[in-house]
Protein backbone atom coordinates (compact mmCIF):
# COMPACT_ATOMS: atom_id res chain seq x y z
CA UNK A 1 0.00 0.00 0.00
CA UNK A 2 2.15 2.42 0.76
CA UNK A 3 6.15 2.34 0.50
CA UNK A 4 8.40 2.07 3.92
CA UNK A 5 10.71 4.37 2.39
CA UNK A 6 8.44 6.76 1.98
CA UNK A 7 6.74 6.84 5.57
CA UNK A 8 10.09 6.46 6.60
CA UNK A 9 10.73 10.09 4.75
CA UNK A 10 8.08 11.98 6.23
CA UNK A 11 9.04 10.99 9.53
CA UNK A 12 12.65 12.23 9.34
CA UNK A 13 10.85 15.65 8.42
CA UNK A 14 10.69 15.28 4.28
CA UNK A 15 7.71 17.20 4.10
CA UNK A 16 7.40 16.85 -0.03
CA UNK A 17 6.89 12.83 1.48
CA UNK A 18 4.35 13.66 3.92
CA UNK A 19 2.34 15.33 1.91
CA UNK A 20 2.82 12.60 -0.75
CA UNK A 21 2.26 10.14 1.77
CA UNK A 22 -1.30 11.85 2.67
CA UNK A 23 -2.56 11.53 -0.54
CA UNK A 24 -2.28 7.99 -0.54
CA UNK A 25 -3.94 7.70 2.36
CA UNK A 26 -6.44 10.11 2.05
CA UNK A 27 -9.08 8.02 0.61
CA UNK A 28 -8.66 5.23 2.87
CA UNK A 29 -9.12 7.66 5.23
CA UNK A 30 -12.26 9.03 4.18
CA UNK A 31 -13.68 6.06 3.20
CA UNK A 32 -13.70 4.76 6.59
CA UNK A 33 -14.69 8.20 7.92
CA UNK A 34 -17.85 7.98 5.32
CA UNK A 35 -18.94 4.57 6.77
CA UNK A 36 -18.75 5.54 10.09
CA UNK A 37 -20.33 8.78 9.86
CA UNK A 38 -22.41 8.36 7.75
CA UNK A 39 -22.78 11.69 5.31
CA UNK A 40 -20.60 13.17 3.00
CA UNK A 41 -20.37 16.35 4.85
CA UNK A 42 -19.11 15.17 8.31
CA UNK A 43 -17.04 12.41 6.74
CA UNK A 44 -14.55 15.43 4.66
CA UNK A 45 -14.23 17.62 8.02
CA UNK A 46 -13.37 14.28 10.42
CA UNK A 47 -11.03 12.95 7.04
CA UNK A 48 -9.24 16.61 6.76
CA UNK A 49 -9.07 16.58 10.71
CA UNK A 50 -7.52 13.09 10.52
CA UNK A 51 -4.78 14.09 7.80
CA UNK A 52 -4.32 17.30 9.73
CA UNK A 53 -3.42 14.86 12.70
CA UNK A 54 -1.33 12.51 10.67
CA UNK A 55 0.74 15.52 9.57
CA UNK A 56 1.23 16.67 13.05
CA UNK A 57 2.20 13.02 14.90
CA UNK A 58 3.83 11.42 12.42
CA UNK A 59 7.22 11.88 14.74
CA UNK A 60 5.07 9.76 17.02
CA UNK A 61 4.62 6.84 14.83
CA UNK A 62 6.39 3.86 15.70
CA UNK A 63 7.72 1.46 12.88
CA UNK A 64 6.73 -1.48 15.01
CA UNK A 65 2.99 -0.35 14.53
CA UNK A 66 1.61 -1.05 10.91
CA UNK A 67 1.45 2.50 9.15
CA UNK A 68 -2.03 1.61 8.10
CA UNK A 69 -3.87 0.20 11.41
CA UNK A 70 -2.00 3.65 12.86
CA UNK A 71 -3.65 5.54 10.34
CA UNK A 72 -7.16 4.03 10.81
CA UNK A 73 -6.56 4.57 14.23
CA UNK A 74 -6.52 8.07 13.95
CA UNK A 75 -9.77 8.34 11.91
CA UNK A 76 -11.78 5.95 13.66
CA UNK A 77 -10.81 7.84 17.20
CA UNK A 78 -11.90 11.26 15.54
CA UNK A 79 -15.26 10.08 13.63
CA UNK A 80 -16.47 8.25 17.22
CA UNK A 81 -15.16 11.02 19.45
CA UNK A 82 -16.28 13.54 17.49
CA UNK A 83 -19.16 13.23 14.91
CA UNK A 84 -21.25 10.23 16.30
CA UNK A 85 -23.10 11.92 19.37
CA UNK A 86 -26.63 11.66 19.82
CA UNK A 87 -26.65 8.78 16.86
CA UNK A 88 -29.67 6.89 17.84
CA UNK A 89 -28.02 3.07 17.63
CA UNK A 90 -29.81 -0.88 17.92
CA UNK A 91 -28.48 -2.37 21.37
CA UNK A 92 -27.00 -5.53 20.40
CA UNK A 93 -27.53 -8.76 22.47
CA UNK A 94 -24.67 -8.32 24.21
CA UNK A 95 -25.33 -12.02 26.86
CA UNK A 96 -25.48 -14.51 23.81
CA UNK A 97 -25.50 -15.06 20.15
CA UNK A 98 -29.44 -14.42 19.04
CA UNK A 99 -30.42 -17.24 16.77
CA UNK A 100 -33.62 -18.24 16.67
CA UNK A 101 -36.98 -16.54 18.53
CA UNK A 102 -35.59 -12.80 18.46
CA UNK A 103 -38.89 -11.53 17.97
CA UNK A 104 -37.48 -8.24 20.96
CA UNK A 105 -34.74 -7.71 18.73
CA UNK A 106 -36.79 -7.66 15.69
CA UNK A 107 -39.31 -5.64 17.42
CA UNK A 108 -36.88 -3.32 18.60
CA UNK A 109 -34.96 -3.12 15.28
CA UNK A 110 -38.57 -2.15 13.63
CA UNK A 111 -39.03 0.51 15.53
CA UNK A 112 -35.58 1.97 15.74
CA UNK A 113 -34.99 1.69 11.91
CA UNK A 114 -36.97 2.57 9.37
CA UNK A 115 -33.52 2.27 7.02
CA UNK A 116 -34.40 0.53 3.63
CA UNK A 117 -30.24 -0.15 2.96
CA UNK A 118 -27.50 -2.14 4.28
CA UNK A 119 -25.66 1.49 4.29
CA UNK A 120 -28.68 2.57 6.72
CA UNK A 121 -28.49 -0.52 8.57
CA UNK A 122 -24.38 -0.17 9.58
CA UNK A 123 -25.34 3.29 10.39
CA UNK A 124 -27.47 1.82 12.62
CA UNK A 125 -24.93 -0.41 14.36
CA UNK A 126 -22.73 0.69 18.23
CA UNK A 127 -20.05 2.56 17.01
CA UNK A 128 -17.15 -0.23 17.76
CA UNK A 129 -19.58 -2.53 16.28
CA UNK A 130 -19.66 -0.51 13.07
CA UNK A 131 -16.06 0.37 12.92
CA UNK A 132 -14.93 -3.23 12.79
CA UNK A 133 -17.63 -4.27 9.71
CA UNK A 134 -16.23 -1.07 8.33
CA UNK A 135 -12.36 -1.85 8.73
CA UNK A 136 -13.10 -5.37 7.89
CA UNK A 137 -14.70 -4.63 4.41
CA UNK A 138 -14.01 -1.16 3.73
CA UNK A 139 -10.43 -1.99 4.31
CA UNK A 140 -10.01 -5.49 3.94
CA UNK A 141 -8.36 -5.43 7.69
CA UNK A 142 -7.35 -8.97 9.19
CA UNK A 143 -9.00 -9.42 12.67
CA UNK A 144 -5.42 -8.67 14.30
CA UNK A 145 -5.08 -5.55 11.76
CA UNK A 146 -8.49 -4.35 13.08
CA UNK A 147 -7.81 -5.08 16.60
CA UNK A 148 -4.38 -2.80 16.52
CA UNK A 149 -6.74 -0.17 15.12
CA UNK A 150 -9.41 -0.36 17.66
CA UNK A 151 -6.81 -0.96 20.61
CA UNK A 152 -9.30 -3.72 21.00
CA UNK A 153 -8.69 -7.46 22.20
CA UNK A 154 -8.59 -9.83 19.29
CA UNK A 155 -11.72 -11.93 20.83
CA UNK A 156 -13.55 -8.58 21.19
CA UNK A 157 -12.98 -7.98 17.60
CA UNK A 158 -14.42 -11.30 16.53
CA UNK A 159 -17.24 -10.72 18.87
CA UNK A 160 -18.13 -7.64 17.71
CA UNK A 161 -17.92 -8.09 13.93
CA UNK A 162 -19.97 -11.56 14.72
CA UNK A 163 -22.31 -9.54 16.34
CA UNK A 164 -22.47 -6.60 13.69
CA UNK A 165 -23.46 -9.29 11.02
CA UNK A 166 -26.30 -11.52 12.71
CA UNK A 167 -27.58 -7.73 13.43
CA UNK A 168 -27.26 -6.42 9.95
CA UNK A 169 -28.50 -10.40 8.46
CA UNK A 170 -31.72 -9.81 11.44
CA UNK A 171 -32.09 -6.37 9.79
CA UNK A 172 -31.74 -7.49 5.83
CA UNK A 173 -34.16 -10.48 6.29
CA UNK A 174 -37.10 -7.67 7.64
CA UNK A 175 -36.24 -5.79 4.87
CA UNK A 176 -36.83 -9.07 2.33
CA UNK A 177 -39.93 -9.76 4.73
CA UNK A 178 -40.87 -6.16 4.64
CA UNK A 179 -41.20 -7.01 0.54
CA UNK A 180 -38.29 -3.74 0.33
CA UNK A 181 -35.81 -5.52 -1.19
CA UNK A 182 -37.75 -7.94 -3.38
CA UNK B 1 -21.02 -29.30 17.74
CA UNK B 2 -24.33 -27.53 18.44
CA UNK B 3 -25.90 -24.90 16.41
CA UNK B 4 -24.21 -22.30 18.39
CA UNK B 5 -21.31 -23.41 17.44
CA UNK B 6 -21.68 -23.79 14.05
CA UNK B 7 -22.72 -20.36 14.15
CA UNK B 8 -19.21 -19.22 15.40
CA UNK B 9 -17.67 -21.11 12.26
CA UNK B 10 -19.89 -19.59 10.14
CA UNK B 11 -18.49 -16.56 10.82
CA UNK B 12 -15.22 -17.45 11.02
CA UNK B 13 -15.65 -19.10 7.88
CA UNK B 14 -17.32 -15.65 6.16
CA UNK B 15 -13.57 -13.75 7.04
CA UNK B 16 -11.43 -16.88 5.53
CA UNK B 17 -10.65 -18.16 9.35
CA UNK B 18 -11.23 -21.66 9.17
CA UNK B 19 -8.95 -24.57 9.14
CA UNK B 20 -9.53 -27.57 6.79
CA UNK B 21 -10.86 -29.53 9.28
CA UNK B 22 -13.15 -27.26 10.66
CA UNK B 23 -14.68 -26.13 7.46
CA UNK B 24 -15.20 -29.99 6.70
CA UNK B 25 -16.77 -30.11 10.01
CA UNK B 26 -19.22 -26.96 9.17
CA UNK B 27 -20.31 -28.29 5.74
CA UNK B 28 -21.41 -31.23 7.78
CA UNK B 29 -23.30 -29.61 9.58
CA UNK B 30 -25.34 -27.59 7.12
CA UNK B 31 -25.83 -30.58 4.95
CA UNK B 32 -28.10 -31.95 8.30
CA UNK B 33 -29.52 -28.66 9.76
CA UNK B 34 -32.33 -26.48 7.88
CA UNK B 35 -32.29 -23.70 10.06
CA UNK B 36 -27.93 -23.49 9.92
CA UNK B 37 -28.02 -23.92 6.35
CA UNK B 38 -30.49 -20.72 5.95
CA UNK B 39 -29.18 -19.00 8.35
CA UNK B 40 -25.35 -19.74 6.79
CA UNK B 41 -27.05 -18.55 2.95
CA UNK B 42 -28.11 -15.29 4.31
CA UNK B 43 -24.92 -14.52 6.02
CA UNK B 44 -23.29 -15.16 3.07
CA UNK B 45 -25.40 -13.20 1.36
CA UNK B 46 -24.82 -10.25 3.62
CA UNK B 47 -21.25 -10.70 3.78
CA UNK B 48 -21.27 -10.30 -0.20
CA UNK B 49 -23.61 -7.14 0.01
CA UNK B 50 -21.08 -5.87 2.50
CA UNK B 51 -17.95 -6.35 0.03
CA UNK B 52 -19.79 -4.96 -2.89
CA UNK B 53 -20.49 -1.64 -0.71
CA UNK B 54 -19.60 1.35 -2.96
CA UNK B 55 -15.89 2.00 -2.22
CA UNK B 56 -16.58 5.95 -2.44
CA UNK B 57 -13.96 8.36 -2.81
CA UNK B 58 -13.50 12.05 -1.56
CA UNK B 59 -15.35 14.51 -4.07
CA UNK B 60 -12.46 16.56 -4.03
CA UNK B 61 -8.80 16.45 -2.78
CA UNK B 62 -8.45 16.56 1.05
CA UNK B 63 -5.34 17.10 1.00
CA UNK B 64 -5.22 19.99 -1.41
CA UNK B 65 -7.62 21.42 0.95
CA UNK B 66 -6.06 21.20 4.15
CA UNK B 67 -2.76 22.87 2.48
CA UNK B 68 -3.09 25.82 3.83
CA UNK B 69 -3.87 24.66 7.11
CA UNK B 70 -0.65 22.70 7.31
CA UNK B 71 1.32 25.58 6.08
CA UNK B 72 -0.17 27.64 9.19
CA UNK B 73 0.62 24.55 11.36
CA UNK B 74 4.55 24.70 9.72
CA UNK B 75 4.83 28.28 10.56
CA UNK B 76 3.05 27.89 13.70
CA UNK B 77 6.11 25.28 14.78
CA UNK B 78 8.83 27.33 13.62
CA UNK B 79 7.73 29.82 15.29
CA UNK B 80 8.15 28.09 18.13
CA UNK B 81 4.58 28.06 19.10
CA UNK B 82 3.33 24.94 20.82
CA UNK B 83 0.05 24.08 22.43
CA UNK B 84 0.20 22.69 25.93
CA UNK B 85 0.13 19.18 24.03
CA UNK B 86 3.24 19.23 22.07
CA UNK B 87 1.42 20.25 18.94
CA UNK B 88 1.82 23.09 16.99
CA UNK B 89 -1.02 25.81 17.78
CA UNK B 90 -3.78 25.33 15.22
CA UNK B 91 -3.22 21.45 15.11
CA UNK B 92 -6.23 20.06 16.47
CA UNK B 93 -9.29 20.96 14.24
CA UNK B 94 -10.25 22.51 10.98
CA UNK B 95 -10.89 26.14 11.41
CA UNK B 96 -10.01 26.81 14.41
CA UNK B 97 -7.57 29.95 14.93
CA UNK B 98 -3.46 30.16 16.24
CA UNK B 99 -4.30 32.47 18.50
CA UNK B 100 -1.19 31.82 20.53
CA UNK B 101 1.16 31.76 17.97
CA UNK B 102 3.98 34.59 18.26
CA UNK B 103 3.09 37.41 15.39
CA UNK B 104 6.08 38.23 14.29
CA UNK B 105 7.51 35.81 12.09
CA UNK B 106 3.66 35.09 10.65
CA UNK B 107 3.47 38.88 10.12
CA UNK B 108 6.86 39.07 8.29
CA UNK B 109 5.62 36.32 6.05
CA UNK B 110 2.30 37.44 5.76
CA UNK B 111 4.06 41.05 4.64
CA UNK B 112 6.03 39.55 1.62
CA UNK B 113 2.95 37.03 0.34
CA UNK B 114 1.22 40.21 0.25
CA UNK B 115 3.57 41.96 -1.78
CA UNK B 116 3.92 38.83 -4.08
CA UNK B 117 0.25 38.07 -4.34
CA UNK B 118 -1.29 41.15 -4.25
CA UNK B 119 -1.84 41.50 -7.72
CA UNK B 120 -4.10 38.41 -7.27
CA UNK B 121 -7.74 40.09 -7.70
CA UNK B 122 -9.29 37.04 -5.77
CA UNK B 123 -6.81 37.51 -2.96
CA UNK B 124 -7.75 40.78 -2.90
CA UNK B 125 -11.88 40.36 -2.72
CA UNK B 126 -11.81 37.25 -0.64
CA UNK B 127 -8.86 39.27 1.67
CA UNK B 128 -12.35 41.54 1.75
CA UNK B 129 -14.74 39.18 2.69
CA UNK B 130 -12.58 37.98 5.45
CA UNK B 131 -12.01 42.01 6.48
CA UNK B 132 -16.08 42.68 6.32
CA UNK B 133 -16.87 39.78 8.52
CA UNK B 134 -14.06 39.96 10.92
CA UNK B 135 -15.59 42.68 12.66
CA UNK B 136 -18.59 40.93 13.29
CA UNK B 137 -17.00 37.84 15.30
CA UNK B 138 -14.66 34.97 14.59
CA UNK B 139 -17.05 32.51 14.51
CA UNK B 140 -18.32 33.69 11.00
CA UNK B 141 -14.53 34.37 9.75
CA UNK B 142 -13.59 30.64 10.73
CA UNK B 143 -17.18 29.99 9.19
CA UNK B 144 -16.08 31.80 5.43
CA UNK B 145 -12.54 30.75 6.16
CA UNK B 146 -14.14 27.26 5.99
CA UNK B 147 -16.19 28.22 2.80
CA UNK B 148 -13.41 29.47 0.94
CA UNK B 149 -11.21 26.30 1.62
CA UNK B 150 -14.27 24.34 0.19
CA UNK B 151 -14.70 26.62 -2.67
CA UNK B 152 -10.83 26.43 -3.09
CA UNK B 153 -10.67 22.52 -2.45
CA UNK B 154 -13.67 21.96 -4.97
CA UNK B 155 -11.98 23.16 -7.94
CA UNK B 156 -9.36 19.90 -7.21
CA UNK B 157 -12.39 17.81 -7.52
CA UNK B 158 -13.11 19.19 -11.23
CA UNK B 159 -9.36 17.98 -12.24
CA UNK B 160 -9.36 14.65 -10.11
CA UNK B 161 -12.91 13.94 -11.67
CA UNK B 162 -11.93 15.27 -15.23
CA UNK B 163 -8.70 13.32 -15.29
CA UNK B 164 -8.18 13.51 -19.41
CA UNK B 165 -10.17 16.88 -20.29
CA UNK B 166 -8.30 20.25 -19.35
CA UNK B 167 -6.02 18.98 -16.72
CA UNK B 168 -4.15 22.36 -16.67
CA UNK B 169 -6.78 24.85 -16.86
CA UNK B 170 -8.30 22.93 -13.62
CA UNK B 171 -5.22 23.29 -11.47
CA UNK B 172 -4.95 26.63 -12.17
CA UNK B 173 -8.52 27.22 -10.59
CA UNK B 174 -7.28 25.65 -8.28
CA UNK B 175 -4.23 26.90 -7.07
CA UNK B 176 -5.99 30.36 -7.60
CA UNK B 177 -8.51 29.99 -5.01
CA UNK B 178 -5.67 28.48 -2.84
CA UNK B 179 -3.42 31.38 -3.05
CA UNK B 180 -6.33 33.53 -2.80
CA UNK B 181 -6.99 31.73 0.72
CA UNK B 182 -3.69 31.87 1.77
CA UNK B 183 -3.46 35.61 1.76
CA UNK B 184 -6.97 36.06 3.03
CA UNK B 185 -6.16 33.56 6.02
CA UNK B 186 -2.98 35.28 6.30
CA UNK B 187 -4.37 38.26 6.03
CA UNK B 188 -7.03 38.05 8.54
CA UNK B 189 -4.52 36.72 11.11
CA UNK B 190 -2.23 39.67 10.69
CA UNK B 191 -5.11 41.94 11.02
CA UNK B 192 -5.90 40.48 14.48
CA UNK B 193 -2.52 40.40 15.92
CA UNK B 194 -2.31 44.34 14.45
CA UNK B 195 -5.11 44.92 16.49
CA UNK B 196 -3.72 43.05 19.24
CA UNK B 197 -0.75 45.43 18.81
CA UNK B 198 -1.62 48.59 18.31
CA UNK B 199 -5.07 48.51 20.46
CA UNK B 200 -6.74 49.65 17.84
CA UNK B 201 -10.93 48.69 17.90
CA UNK B 202 -11.12 48.94 13.86
CA UNK B 203 -7.75 47.95 12.15
CA UNK B 204 -9.84 46.49 9.06
CA UNK B 205 -10.03 49.25 6.76
CA UNK B 206 -6.24 50.99 7.38
CA UNK B 207 -4.93 47.22 7.21
CA UNK B 208 -7.17 46.52 4.01
CA UNK B 209 -5.46 49.43 1.99
CA UNK B 210 -2.42 48.18 1.39
CA UNK B 211 -4.17 45.00 -0.93
CA UNK B 212 -6.09 46.91 -2.75
CA UNK B 213 -3.29 49.65 -3.42
CA UNK B 214 -1.60 47.05 -4.73
CA UNK B 215 -4.22 45.23 -6.79
CA UNK B 216 -4.52 48.62 -8.14
CA UNK B 217 -1.54 49.09 -8.96
CA UNK B 218 -1.02 45.84 -10.77
CA UNK B 219 -4.31 45.53 -12.17
CA UNK B 220 -4.87 49.39 -13.86
CA UNK B 221 -7.41 47.69 -16.64
CA UNK B 222 -9.75 46.22 -14.30
CA UNK B 223 -11.76 49.07 -12.88
CA UNK B 224 -13.87 46.46 -10.44
CA UNK B 225 -10.47 45.02 -8.98
CA UNK B 226 -10.93 48.26 -7.17
CA UNK B 227 -14.45 47.10 -6.10
CA UNK B 228 -12.84 45.61 -3.05
CA UNK B 229 -12.73 48.85 -1.33
CA UNK B 230 -10.60 48.60 1.46
CA UNK B 231 -12.70 45.98 2.26
CA UNK B 232 -15.74 48.04 2.73
CA UNK B 233 -17.59 46.86 0.24
CA UNK B 234 -20.06 44.00 0.54
CA UNK B 235 -18.35 40.87 0.55
CA UNK B 236 -20.59 38.88 -1.39
CA UNK B 237 -20.50 41.52 -4.46
CA UNK B 238 -16.96 41.32 -4.41
CA UNK B 239 -16.86 37.45 -4.16
CA UNK B 240 -19.40 36.84 -7.08
CA UNK B 241 -17.15 39.43 -9.14
CA UNK B 242 -14.39 36.84 -8.78
CA UNK B 243 -16.03 34.17 -10.69
CA UNK B 244 -18.51 35.92 -12.27
CA UNK B 245 -16.15 38.29 -14.14
CA UNK B 246 -14.22 35.61 -15.86
CA UNK B 247 -17.43 34.99 -18.43
CA UNK B 248 -18.05 33.08 -20.92
CA UNK B 249 -14.66 33.14 -22.52
CA UNK B 250 -13.38 31.21 -19.45
CA UNK B 251 -13.05 28.30 -22.02
CA UNK B 252 -9.86 25.71 -21.53
CA UNK B 253 -7.27 25.52 -23.50
CA UNK B 254 -5.18 28.75 -22.74
CA UNK B 255 -2.77 26.05 -22.15
CA UNK B 256 -0.40 24.04 -19.59
CA UNK B 257 1.40 27.31 -19.25
CA UNK B 258 -1.23 27.48 -16.55
CA UNK B 259 0.84 25.21 -13.94
CA UNK B 260 4.14 26.97 -13.96
CA UNK B 261 3.08 30.82 -14.38
CA UNK B 262 1.11 29.93 -10.89
CA UNK B 263 3.70 28.12 -9.28
CA UNK B 264 6.44 30.56 -9.58
CA UNK B 265 5.09 33.07 -7.23
CA UNK B 266 3.95 30.03 -5.28
CA UNK B 267 7.28 29.04 -4.97
CA UNK B 268 8.97 32.08 -4.75
CA UNK B 269 7.11 32.72 -1.58
CA UNK B 270 7.94 28.82 -0.02
CA UNK B 271 11.72 30.43 -0.23
CA UNK B 272 11.28 33.86 0.77
CA UNK B 273 12.76 33.37 4.12
CA UNK B 274 13.75 37.23 5.83
CA UNK B 275 14.15 40.56 4.27
CA UNK B 276 12.43 40.44 1.01
CA UNK B 277 11.35 43.56 1.28
CA UNK B 278 10.32 44.15 -2.03
CA UNK B 279 9.06 42.09 -4.92
CA UNK B 280 11.77 41.30 -7.78
CA UNK B 281 10.70 42.20 -11.02
CA UNK B 282 10.60 38.55 -12.52
CA UNK B 283 7.79 38.25 -9.41
CA UNK B 284 5.60 40.95 -10.45
CA UNK B 285 5.90 39.63 -14.25
CA UNK B 286 4.67 36.12 -12.61
CA UNK B 287 1.76 38.35 -10.86
CA UNK B 288 0.84 39.99 -13.91
CA UNK B 289 0.41 36.76 -15.99
CA UNK B 290 -1.39 35.84 -13.26
CA UNK B 291 -3.78 38.05 -12.88
CA UNK B 292 -4.25 37.41 -16.65
CA UNK B 293 -4.60 33.94 -15.81
CA UNK B 294 -7.30 34.73 -13.46
CA UNK B 295 -8.92 36.63 -16.02
CA UNK B 296 -9.45 33.07 -18.16
CA UNK B 297 -10.58 30.92 -15.32
CA UNK B 298 -13.87 30.36 -13.45
CA UNK B 299 -15.39 27.75 -11.34
CA UNK B 300 -16.02 24.82 -12.82
CA UNK B 301 -17.21 21.06 -11.27
CA UNK B 302 -17.13 17.88 -13.88
CA UNK B 303 -19.66 15.17 -12.55
CA UNK B 304 -18.23 12.57 -11.48
CA UNK B 305 -18.56 10.07 -14.34
CA UNK B 306 -17.51 12.81 -16.98
CA UNK B 307 -20.89 13.35 -17.99
CA UNK B 308 -21.32 16.77 -17.06
CA UNK B 309 -19.64 20.00 -16.44
CA UNK B 310 -21.19 22.60 -14.28
CA UNK B 311 -19.81 26.13 -14.51
CA UNK B 312 -20.45 28.57 -12.25
CA UNK B 313 -20.14 32.20 -14.22
CA UNK B 314 -21.76 35.68 -14.82
CA UNK B 315 -23.66 34.84 -11.38
CA UNK B 316 -25.52 31.71 -12.78
CA UNK B 317 -24.85 27.99 -13.08
CA UNK B 318 -24.57 26.27 -16.60
CA UNK B 319 -24.54 22.68 -16.87
CA UNK B 320 -23.21 21.31 -20.10
CA UNK B 321 -23.11 17.67 -21.34
CA UNK B 322 -19.67 16.02 -22.88
CA UNK B 323 -20.77 16.98 -25.59
CA UNK B 324 -20.49 20.88 -24.87
CA UNK B 325 -23.90 21.26 -24.91
CA UNK B 326 -26.05 23.54 -22.62
CA UNK B 327 -28.70 21.07 -20.73
CA UNK B 328 -29.39 23.19 -17.71
CA UNK B 329 -29.01 27.24 -17.40
CA UNK B 330 -29.83 28.43 -14.13
CA UNK B 331 -31.24 31.95 -12.92
CA UNK B 332 -28.46 34.84 -11.83
CA UNK B 333 -28.00 34.33 -7.74
CA UNK B 334 -27.33 37.24 -6.36
CA UNK B 335 -24.14 36.45 -3.73
CA UNK B 336 -21.07 34.14 -4.35
CA UNK B 337 -20.73 30.42 -4.19
CA UNK B 338 -19.77 29.30 -1.31
CA UNK B 339 -19.78 25.49 -1.94
CA UNK B 340 -20.76 23.73 -4.78
CA UNK B 341 -20.08 19.72 -5.76
CA UNK B 342 -21.96 17.14 -8.26
CA UNK B 343 -24.15 14.43 -5.63
CA UNK B 344 -21.77 11.00 -5.24
CA UNK B 345 -23.86 9.57 -8.64
CA UNK B 346 -23.34 12.09 -10.13
CA UNK B 347 -27.51 12.44 -10.58
CA UNK B 348 -27.26 16.27 -8.78
CA UNK B 349 -25.16 19.37 -8.80
CA UNK B 350 -25.72 21.05 -5.48
CA UNK B 351 -24.93 24.25 -4.84
CA UNK B 352 -24.62 27.21 -2.08
CA UNK B 353 -25.03 30.79 -2.65
CA UNK B 354 -24.08 32.77 -0.15
CA UNK B 355 -24.72 36.60 0.47
CA UNK B 356 -22.63 39.43 2.67
CA UNK B 357 -25.71 39.75 5.34
CA UNK B 358 -24.90 36.05 5.84
CA UNK B 359 -28.58 34.82 4.10
CA UNK B 360 -27.88 32.07 1.90
CA UNK B 361 -29.11 28.70 -0.21
CA UNK B 362 -28.94 25.87 -1.13
CA UNK B 363 -30.27 24.56 -4.99
CA UNK B 364 -29.68 21.39 -6.62
CA UNK B 365 -29.91 20.79 -10.01
CA UNK B 366 -30.82 17.60 -12.01
CA UNK B 367 -29.36 18.02 -15.41
CA UNK B 368 -31.12 15.06 -16.92
CA UNK B 369 -34.28 16.38 -16.40
CA UNK B 370 -32.85 20.14 -16.60
CA UNK B 371 -34.51 21.31 -13.56
CA UNK B 372 -33.37 23.35 -10.37
CA UNK B 373 -34.89 22.94 -6.90
CA UNK B 374 -34.12 25.08 -4.08
CA UNK B 375 -33.47 23.14 -1.05
CA UNK B 376 -35.26 23.46 2.27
Amino acid sequence: MVEPSLIRAAREGDREALITLLRKIETHVYRTAYYLVGNEQDAMDAAQEALIRVYTKIGSYEEKAQFKTWVQRIVTNICIDKFRRNKPTVSIEEHEMVFEGRESVEGEVMAACAAKDIREAIDRLPDHHRAVVVLRYLQDFSYNEIADSLDLPLNTVKSYLFRARQQLQVLLRDYQKGGVRG
Amino acid sequence: MNCQEVMEYMQRELDGDLGDIESAKLREHIRRCADCAEMYERLQRLSAELENLPKVTPPFSLVDAILPKLEEIDRAAAGGGTGADGLPAGAEGIGEKTGSAPAAPRRRISRFNLRVLGGVVAAGIVAGVFLVTYDRDRLEEDMIGNRALELASSGSASSDASGSSEPAIMFGTVSESFDAMNVADQYGTETSADAANAGDSSPTGQEASPTSGVGYKFVPDRGEAGGTDSGTGSGADAGTDVYASPGADAAPGSGTENAELLEAPVAQRGESGDGAEMPAVGVIQDIVDLRKELAASSVESVSPDGSYVAVFADSRVIIYDRNGNTRFEGEEREGAIAAYGWTEDGGFFRYEIRRGDGTGETYRIDPAAGTETREP
